[in-house]
């Protein structure tokens, strides 16, 4: 079976090809500026073939969808005979709100309760449903699948959801937590099971998601628990441009002496923030790393911070799970950075964290391995993320049950 | 529809504000006038002002660099053809404009829109001589576009509704909330708002309260963001004075008949921020300096004049 994974955003949308017999990737691409002049699809053959670029006019997203089914069909560029070959589409949705807690079958009654949870995620369903929408026009009779983003962390209780405000906000407006990067917590949770050789029902584990967002989420027998994002991605972990947890009255305090409009303390906690804002050099990790520590005095400020941020919360989740069998490492800075796992887990031998600093240093670009030491109570997982296969997966369980 | 491209003549504060505000929403645009030196000039302002968004955290330097690279300048009013949208921003005159528009109605194809920003001229005024005149519309951004969420739009006559929809369109890819009007010189926030201004500068020249204080009780009496007269000297005296004789030469009311104050202002050059001195004095940022309000005193003598 053929599944196509589309995550639309406002004027772009990435798309990717799976050939579910074997999991491995047909084609995948990225098309932009959509309904702007110089649109373009930059499309690939499998994972890693030669970039093909095609400068055409998209007018919107039903016509870029259009184009890369085109695409995928055409005689040089095109990986099927036919878009019958293509049974389902599987959708990135980021918020489901509180009605969502697995992935769904899309239908007329779900889009609607996905339109209801717009207001979470103002910039990011609209787009989402422009997708599926323009899918079901093009292709009336394909199933289609959403996964979201919120779905994982749906299994968290009132204690760990609530925020300390007067309750009428959560019973009239559903302000709570809701946690995001569900898809990969729950995809690194289940291969760190396959690692361990146990049963993900018997276990206690904390997966650490670094890449341009970051949270860390606390999963006791398979089910998330606790989550550093909150009611929006910018609360918890310290992130390359988003401040993570502020005091807000911080927030009230600067707004009223510098007489900053809600749009700029907006951006001022996404934008210029996090370790761009303390480094004043960069928001990318990598960039503060050259030359560690050596580097400069603000780039070492930036790390620790970052990585002391890391820590706080390990110890908290450790006390919330009532203990941890493994750490999981995942995205782009989780997955290539041994200078901030070796920073998170330096003195943590108490809580039975230890990692060998050899092993550590050469598991990265797409390595996977366990970086603890060898008599280390806790296991120290390095797993690479791969949210478009989890999508296609579910995808593929949800239309095979039909 | 096709792909949008908006195209933008005039290079005045609201031009340059539209060319910005198209621009942050993602969209291309070409502004346009005949002095390619003025245009480099409107761009420097674009870049100016986009400056003054980051050092308030409003943007980063990449967003700035996006933006830039999304304006580009004409001296060609042949690029209009290639346009989705095509809004007028040139200095009031119904003459000017609607030659303007009878230029465009025979260069873009006929689903281009065509957008007036006059709030003194109407619509169907506009469109005479134009061959599709359903598909001219106005909206009349504010001053400084960027942070004015508003926008006023009127139909002339002949407007269709496919042009309205799209105005409605435009407005909410530029995230301002759409009032409609009937097409009347002024339209809402001009015509209210000039004998406000009137009567403030009247209060003023009669002595009766100083220029801070007059904003002041404005502002905090009516919860207004800012006094008449600071948002005057952000909307251009000059401006509002033309718009005053034009609207008391088309109502016949004398809360229009422009206040002596004004007239003696703009005769010196007190233009507002462009000019550095309005009712107040601003330093080459932009910024108003405290205590700078003005005086009577200062417009009575001749000494005025010799001041500048």
């Amino acid at each position: 079976m053929k599944i196509l994974v589309l995550n639309c955003g406002s004027s772009s949308l990435k798309y990717q090809l799976f050939d579910m017999t074997d999991k491995s990737v047909m084609a995948k691409g990225l098309v932009q500026r959509i309904g702007i002049a110089g649109s373009n699809i930059v499309h690939r053959k499998g994972d890693d073939g030669p970039k093909v670029t095609i400068n055409t006019e998209i007018l919107d997203h039903k016509d870029g969808i259009r184009k890369v089914f085109d695409l995928l069909a055409s005689a040089d560029n095109g990986v099927v005979k036919s878009l019958k070959e293509i049974e389902a589409v599987g959708h990135r949705i980021v918020h489901g709100g509180d009605k969502f807690a697995s992935s769904v079958l899309l239908t007329e009654e779900v889009l609607q309760a996905i339109r209801d949870c717009i207001v979470f995620a103002p910039l990011h369903n609209p787009p989402n449903l422009k997708g599926v929408e323009a899918v079901s026009e093009i292709l009336p009779t394909i199933r289609q699948v959403g996964v979201f983003d919120t779905a994982f962390h749906q299994t968290m209780k009132p204690e760990a959801f609530l925020y300390g405000i007067p309750y009428t906000f959560y019973e009239k407006e559903r302000i709570r937590r809701y946690g995001f990067h569900g898809t990969s917590h729950r995809f690194v949770s289940k291969r760190a099971a396959q690692l361990l050789k146990r049963p993900l029902e018997e276990l206690k584990l904390i997966t650490i998601h670094l890449g341009n967002g970051c949270s860390i989420c606390a999963i006791d027998k398979g089910k998330s628990v606790e989550t550093s994002m909150g009611h929006t991605p910018l609360e918890g972990l310290i992130m390359g441009t988003r401040s993570g947890d502020v005091d807000p009255a911080i927030i009230l305090h600067i707004m009223k002496r510098h007489e900053l409009t809600p749009h700029e303390v907006d951006n001022l906690l996404n934008k210029h923030s996090g370790v761009l804002g303390i480094s004043a050099e960069s928001s990318d990790l990598r960039d503060l790393e050259e030359g560690w520590p050596t580097r400069s005095e603000r780039a070492n400020l930036a790390l620790d911070v970052y990585s002391h941020r890391i820590k706080k919360y390990i110890g908290a989740y450790i006390a919330v799970l009532n203990g941890c069998d493994a750490l999981v490492w995942t995205a782009g800075v989780g997955e290539n950075s041994p200078i901030v796992r070796s920073i998170v887990c330096k003195e943590l031998g108490w809580l039975g964290i230890e990692i060998d600093p050899v092993v550590n240093d050469k598991t990265w670009r797409g390595a996977e391995g366990d970086i603890a030491t060898p008599n280390a109570k806790v296991r120290n997982f390095v797993i690479p993320t791969n949210e478009e296969l989890v999508i296609a997966e579910d995808t593929l369980e949800i239309v095979g049950k039909r | 529809m096709s792909q949008k491209l908006v195209v933008v003549f005039g290079i005045g504060p609201v031009g340059q504000g539209l060319a910005q505000a198209v621009a942050t929403s993602g969209c291309d645009v070409v502004l346009i006038d005949e002095s390619a030196e003025k245009l480099q000039e409107a761009l420097g302002k674009i870049s100016q002002a986009l400056d003054s968004e980051i050092a308030r955290w409003g943007l980063t330097e990449g967003e700035k660099k996006g933006i830039l690279g999304r304006i580009r300048t004409s001296t060609d009013m042949k690029e209009a053809s290639k346009a989705s949208h095509v809004i007028e921003t040139i200095p009031e005159g119904l003459e000017v404009k609607r030659d303007l528009f009878r230029k465009l109605d025979g260069i873009c194809p006929v689903d281009t829109l065509l957008i007036s920003n006059s709030a003194t001229s109407t619509v169907t005024d506009l469109s005479h001589g134009m061959k599709y005149p359903g598909r001219l519309i106005g909206m009349h951004f504010l001053n400084p576009v960027r942070k004015t969420p508003v926008v006023e739009v009127s139909r002339g006559i002949q407007t269709s509704d496919a042009s309205f929809e799209t105005a409605k369109r435009f407005a909410k890819m530029l995230d301002k909330t759409v009032i409609q009007v009937y097409e009347y010189p002024g339209l809402v926030t001009t015509r209210v708002f000039l004998p406000m201004l009137n009567q403030a500068a009247k209060v003023l020249n009669e002595g009766i309260a100083g220029c801070e204080d007059i904003d002041t009780a404005m502002k905090l009496g009516f919860g207004l963001n800012m006094g008449p007269f600071a948002l005057a000297d952000q909307m251009g005296i000059d401006a509002l004075l033309s718009w005053m004789e034009q609207l008391h030469h088309e109502t016949n009311d004398n809360a229009f008949l422009p206040s002596k104050l004004i007239r003696k202002m703009v005769r010196a050059g007190l233009n507002g921020i462009k000019s550095g001195r309005g009712f107040y004095r601003y330093g080459p940022d932009g910024r108003r300096i405290d205590g700078s309000g003005l005086s009577i005193g200062e417009l009575s003598a001749p000494a005025a004049i010799s001041q500048r």
